[in-house]
């Protein structure tokens, strides 16, 4: 009796100094790797707020040199800077919402047995994650659908993300099946168990979900590019995009049309290609870390299958 | 429920901005938008237009599609108003350069590139042919000022493939009213030019060949070899991100080089100074030569050894911080020398190297090989009013704007009528632009068109001076140096082209129009292939250690283009710019 | 009998209206624009429209390989991209673990820190990036400034131009870049697992790793290896920013991969034609691969992942 106890107590503490172990090596790792992630964005911001000549030439590494603002006074006055805000939040609400409810509705019925050829609409749906059919009949596409010059041009090829779709019904998958039997014996039909038991569980997911598309469409430009002439649908990525695109090309600009004695004098504070680079990262990174920590709030355990279960 | 909070609050969200944003459906990119500015007055339009008597009371959306601009969206600020005050419209610009060749590959498959459409010669005379370009032949007329270059645009369209009858399609881009065969410049695009200070301190030695100046060089980096902060310098100082860019073949800083030995490089031939053809492979024409003499440079440790690496923003930011001793691109100067260092003598100039004969392109007197054309979609209002505007756009008054700003803004007009240039950083540090003149900075209501039907080397006639404001005689005088004086003491000449000339030393190849075939699409993939090639081994043989190493591969490169089918290309390319070079002979008789 | 019959079937049939709507979206989105592909076999260039007087059969399928120089330079460029793809499929549980040993932190401001702070390198594009190594690796950036007044070398190192190892550098800056942010799949998918698991196994006396063993890694299997699937599939695409960035005169032979030199290769503007071409081997490729990997997980799990 006294000798297992005490088999039981060593054991004990062996497991208490490895979880230990565990945890400080956890710490060391995850510190030093935070490190090498922050650094650069550290970087990135004292650089935009340094001189852009010595920025340029890469002397600002630990601290600012040559304080100034004009960068973000610049970034500020770019015309249609407000109006193209507006846009890319309003396609990453709504972009994300729909990408976000599409993704668990098909990754909740991919699972359904019922669900009349499912597997085959499952592959029809995974299949297109590895198609690419050009530029040229996309855009027709786009065209003919009136999607050109459009809002829900942003939305709807987006709408149907089969990559998330996956990722859900994975995630579903791992709910037990007790708990859709269950209801299924009261009697509800297959969109109330969506609604009412799925939707609570898959929260995780789902939350993972709408950071990615969200951030997916906020980033994305280049459909802008392709698909609008008409500045109010500009959106905020596009016109940084144009904004940095000009700024490279200035300088050869100056060079060849105007007196070659103007560029020098105001090196300090003219914009370089990088320089605003640098500047737009920071601007446009800003948001979606200061929405972050909304949808890190859904990581945290919060239910308990077993709560719901029970 | 935090779910229902979650899902409710992205609802909400997206219900807000919908509402906030009036989330539009499809917006008409015609005439139905006008951006929200309020001084439009049409009727104060017409008098100063030339064009008199007509009303805009419309206001019209031009799509642009244009190769020249690198800004896509609406013009705005005091371009905007200077156009939307005589004609009453808008310029929407669609940028292959900010877009993507994509958009290229995509209207064009719609039919419909854009209201006026400026474009590189040989897509335009796709295009022409496909159909997507409208006959202007009887609306031109109609147009004075554009008809004051008659004679270079009737010569253009007449080349066009399958356009015997010579019906007008385009108008050829930067057009000048001096003459084929001149040479209006001071400098020419690529010669060496060397900081006069450090040159003096070395006493000013005859340079008579490459090795000599790569020994003024290392004499050079000897004495300094870093700039006043300590930061190492180099006499070379190379990028590699123009690489490919504008339809070369080889390397950027390789190719402008060869013009030091009269050799003009044509994708992949490369033109001599007796008027044959060779390829770029040729061991005894100039990109070897050139290579090898940046090889010679590397060894002797002339070469900063970033320059395989570094984009051009960083060499730039080198050449600013006086880390560069060698520049050879004629505006390249521009990083360096300021009102200051040119009074000081620190600035860089031409030093003529004895046995180089340089190669100039001549006047652009019919055009720089772009044109602008007119969609065939375009219906007969907006038509007119094109036609309206492309013959502003070349009138001396379009061009003062185009080419030098706003008066009283950019320049002033003196008792003679000369003009004299004001707050020439206007461009750089986006000045703001008073109220009355359209306001916002000055950058950000530049003309976005970027593209001229006339150059700025051309005589305005209001002045009897070119518009390009380095040739107004008020600008002259004040950047009249001591160091200017020195220089034009010991080299007999005012100018480093009147130098050249002097000495015989400058081929000024006549400026002809032409029209050469694109590439078909086999021919493409073999020139993109050859082209990465050739730019992969150039560097690497620059940075060679011996002669042995860089001769080896040479041949290995030689054996690869080969390989992917480089005399296939060399046969097409000598047939192509056998069109250009006869047509030049005919001009220099 | 019959009735229930065909109320399962009827259910079955609404089940199918209830997604008919998505399938339509994707139908027009992703399967009508394929059309498109014939592109592949015709000499296209804009602006000309296809006709038939251009149908060049699979020209440009052979044209990749009608010579031994091309052949080698492909054999190149396929090496590199398995070279690449294997190397990140290797270490693809590497954002699995991260998210598990993230968990074990019991700070949660830290936790929450570390978890946002490593997402960031997501969002610096390549363009960026390059510029941040390059003021950091160049010849008298901070790195060789180090190692020089340290005595460790005495010419600077040219990290950026070096062709050696550039397959695991070039996984490096791609685990930087993505860990954090492929992390947070793995970290819903921890938050999901039921708390009366780990709350009875700690009852029973398991240690830390223990729990990470039997009840962590587990309930995270699924999505690793659905994720791995998919990834499989898509072996031959490595995207091409990246790989644009760093390339140069003196790493290209190894850093070429298949975008990246399709890229290059379209980049004259007449190249659409072979492009398209190169994505319809790669589609064929990708699918060809699922289904493969998809027996092999019926093999192994019992069940396809499809």
């Amino acid at each position: 009796m006294s000798a297992k106890r005490y088999i039981i107590k060593k054991r004990n503490i062996d497991m208490g100094i490895q979880d230990k172990l565990v945890s400080i090596f956890s710490y060391v790792i995850y510190t030093f790797f935070a490190f090498v992630c922050v650094y650069p964005f550290y970087y990135i911001f004292i650089n935009t707020l340094s001189a852009n000549d010595l920025s340029e030439r890469g002397k600002v590494l630990f601290w600012i040199k040559g304080l100034h603002f004009s960068n973000y006074v610049n970034v500020l006055k770019i015309p249609n800077l407000f109006q193209s805000f507006k846009i890319s939040i309003a396609r990453t609400a709504i972009g994300a919402s729909l990408t976000v409810i599409i993704a668990a509705f098909l990754g909740y019925m991919f699972t359904r047995e019922t669900l009349w050829k499912r597997k085959l609409w499952y592959r029809f749906v995974v299949a297109t994650m590895y198609f690419n059919a050009g530029i040229i009949p996309w855009y027709i596409t786009m065209r003919n659908l009136g999607l050109t010059n459009n809002f829900w041009g942003y939305i709807f090829p987006l709408a149907v993300s089969p990559f998330y779709i996956v990722l859900c019904k994975t995630f579903v998958e791992s709910v037990p099946i007790e708990l859709q039997q269950a209801a299924q014996i009261d009697g509800a039909g297959t969109l109330r168990i969506f609604l009412q038991i799925m939707l609570p569980v898959i929260k995780p997911i789902m939350a993972t979900i709408a950071i990615f598309s969200a951030v997916q469409q906020w980033n994305s430009f280049q459909d802008t590019l392709l698909l609008v002439t008409d500045n109010k649908l500009h959106t905020l990525q596009f016109t940084l995009y144009q904004y940095i695109n000009q700024a490279s090309s200035l300088k050869a600009l100056v060079s060849t049309t105007t007196s070659s004695t103007s560029i020098a004098a105001t090196l300090a504070t003219a914009q370089t290609a990088t320089s605003i680079r640098m500047t737009v990262t920071i601007v446009v990174v800003t948001p979606i870390i200061l929405v972050y920590p909304i949808f890190q709030r859904f990581f945290i355990k919060g239910i308990m299958i077993g709560a719901v279960k029970g | 429920m935090k779910l229902k909070k979650l899902v409710s609050l992205l609802l909400l969200a997206a219900l807000l901005t919908a509402l906030f944003t009036g989330c539009k459906g499809t917006t008409d990119s015609g005439a139905t938008s006008t951006p929200d500015t309020s001084v439009t007055t049409p009727s104060d339009s017409t008098d100063s237009s030339g064009s008199g008597g007509k009303s805009y009371d419309k206001t019209l959306t031009f799509d642009i599609y244009d190769v020249a601009a690198n800004y896509q969206g609406m013009q705005s600020g005091w371009f905007r108003k200077v156009v939307n005050d005589r004609f009453n419209i808008e310029l929407n610009i669609i940028a292959p350069q900010v877009a993507g060749e994509a958009i290229y590959h995509t209207r064009a498959s719609t039919g419909n590139l854009g209201d006026i459409v400026i474009l590189e010669n040989a897509d335009f005379a796709d295009c022409v042919k496909t159909g997507l370009v409208k006959d202007i032949t009887n609306e031109i007329k109609n147009c004075p000022n554009l008809m004051d270059y008659k004679e270079q645009i009737d010569v253009y369209n007449k080349n066009l493939p399958d356009n015997d009858a010579g019906k007008i399609y385009g108008i050829p881009c930067q057009m000048t009213n001096t003459s084929p065969t001149s040479y209006s410049q001071d400098v020419v695009y690529s010669s060496p030019l060397l900081r006069w200070d450090l040159y003096s301190e070395l006493g000013c030695p005859d340079i008579a060949n490459l090795d000599e100046l790569l020994d003024v060089l290392a004499a050079m980096k000897e004495a300094h070899p870093t700039n006043k902060d300590g930061d190492p310098a180099y006499p070379f100082s190379l990028w590699p991100d123009w690489d490919g860019g504008d339809g070369m073949m080889g390397i950027a800083n390789v190719v402008q080089l060869t013009t030091w030995y009269g050799e003009k490089i044509k994708e992949s031939l490369i033109l001599k100074p007796d008027n044959t053809f060779t390829t770029v492979l040729d061991k005894n024409a100039a990109y070897y030569k050139i290579t090898k003499f940046l090889n010679n440079a590397y060894r002797r440790g002339l070469v900063d050894p970033d320059s395989g690496t570094q984009n051009w923003d960083s060499a730039c930011a080198k050449m600013t911080a006086g880390q560069v001793y060698l520049m050879w691109y004629s505006w390249q100067v521009g990083f360096w020398n300021t009102q200051d260092r040119l009074r000081e003598g620190t600035a860089f100039i031409y030093i003529p190297v004895k046995d180089q004969l340089y190669y100039a392109d001549s006047d652009t007197y019919y055009g720089s090989g772009r044109v602008f054309g007119v969609g065939s979609m375009v219906d007969d209002e907006k038509y007119q009013r094109i036609m309206d505007f492309l013959d502003w756009y070349a009138s001396p008054e379009g061009l003062t704007f185009a080419h030098n700003g706003i008066e009283g803004f950019n320049y002033t007009v003196g008792a003679d009528g000369k003009f004299t240039l004001i707050n020439d950083n206007a461009l750089m540090d986006n000045l703001p632009v008073p109220e009355e003149w359209g306001g916002a900075g000055y950058q950000d209501g530049n003309n976005a068109i970027n593209q001229w039907i006339v150059d700025a080397i051309s005589i305005n006639p209001n002045t009897g001076e070119p518009y390009s404001n380095q040739y107004w005689s008020t600008y002259k005088q004040a950047t009249m140096t001591q160091m200017k004086r020195e220089w034009a003491e010991k080299f007999g000449a005012a100018e480093p082209v009147e130098y050249m000339k002097k000495n015989n030393v400058l081929i000024v190849s006549p400026n002809v129009s032409v029209s050469i075939p694109g590439d078909t699409p086999d021919i493409s993939v073999i020139r993109s292939q050859c082209g990465d090639t050739l730019n992969d081994y150039t560097w690497r043989m620059i940075f060679a250690n011996d002669d042995a190493a860089f001769d080896a591969m040479w041949d290995e490169m030689t054996a690869q283009m080969n390989g992917y089918g480089f005399d296939k290309l060399v046969e097409y390319d000598t047939e192509r710019f056998t069109i250009e070079l006869e047509a030049k002979k005919a001009a220099m008789n | 009998m019959k009735l229930i019959k065909d109320r399962k079937k009827a259910q079955s049939y609404l089940e199918f209206l209830y997604i008919l709507p998505f399938i339509l979206l994707v139908a027009v989105f992703s399967y009508y624009p394929l059309y498109g592909w014939v592109y592949a076999f015709f000499d296209y260039k804009p602006p000309f429209p296809l006709t038939m007087d251009k149908f060049v059969g699979f020209k440009w399928f052979i044209s990749m390989v009608d010579n031994s120089i091309k052949v080698n330079q492909l054999l190149k460029v396929l090496r590199n991209t398995f070279a690449i793809s294997g190397l990140s499929l290797m270490f693809s549980w590497f954002p699995m673990v991260f998210a598990i040993f993230l968990n074990e932190i019991k700070s949660r401001p830290y936790r929450k820190f570390v978890q946002t702070v490593t997402t960031l390198p997501n969002f610096i594009s390549w363009v960026l990036v390059y510029s941040i190594a390059f003021s950091i690796l160049n010849s008298t950036g901070a790195v060789n400034t180090v190692l020089m007044s340290l005595g460790l070398i005495d010419t600077p190192k040219m990290f950026l131009q070096s062709s050696e190892h550039v397959w695991f550098r070039m996984w490096l800056w791609l685990t930087w870049k993505n860990a954090g942010w492929a992390a947070i799949m793995y970290i819903a998918a921890i938050s999901a697992i039921d708390e009366e698991m780990n709350e009875a196994a700690r009852i029973d006396g398991a240690s830390k790793l223990q729990i990470i063993w039997h009840v962590t890694l587990p309930s995270l299997m699924p999505t690793y290896f659905v994720l791995v699937m998919l990834n499989l599939a898509n072996f031959l695409s490595n995207g091409m920013e990246q790989f644009f960035v760093f390339q140069n005169a003196f790493n290209k032979e190894y850093i070429q991969v298949l975008d990246l030199y399709v890229y290059n290769l379209a980049m004259g503007g007449g190249g659409y034609s072979l492009s398209v071409a190169i994505s319809i081997l790669k589609s064929i490729v990708s699918v060809l691969l699922l289904c493969l990997t998809n027996s092999f997980s019926k093999l192994v799990r019992g069940e396809g992942f499809l």
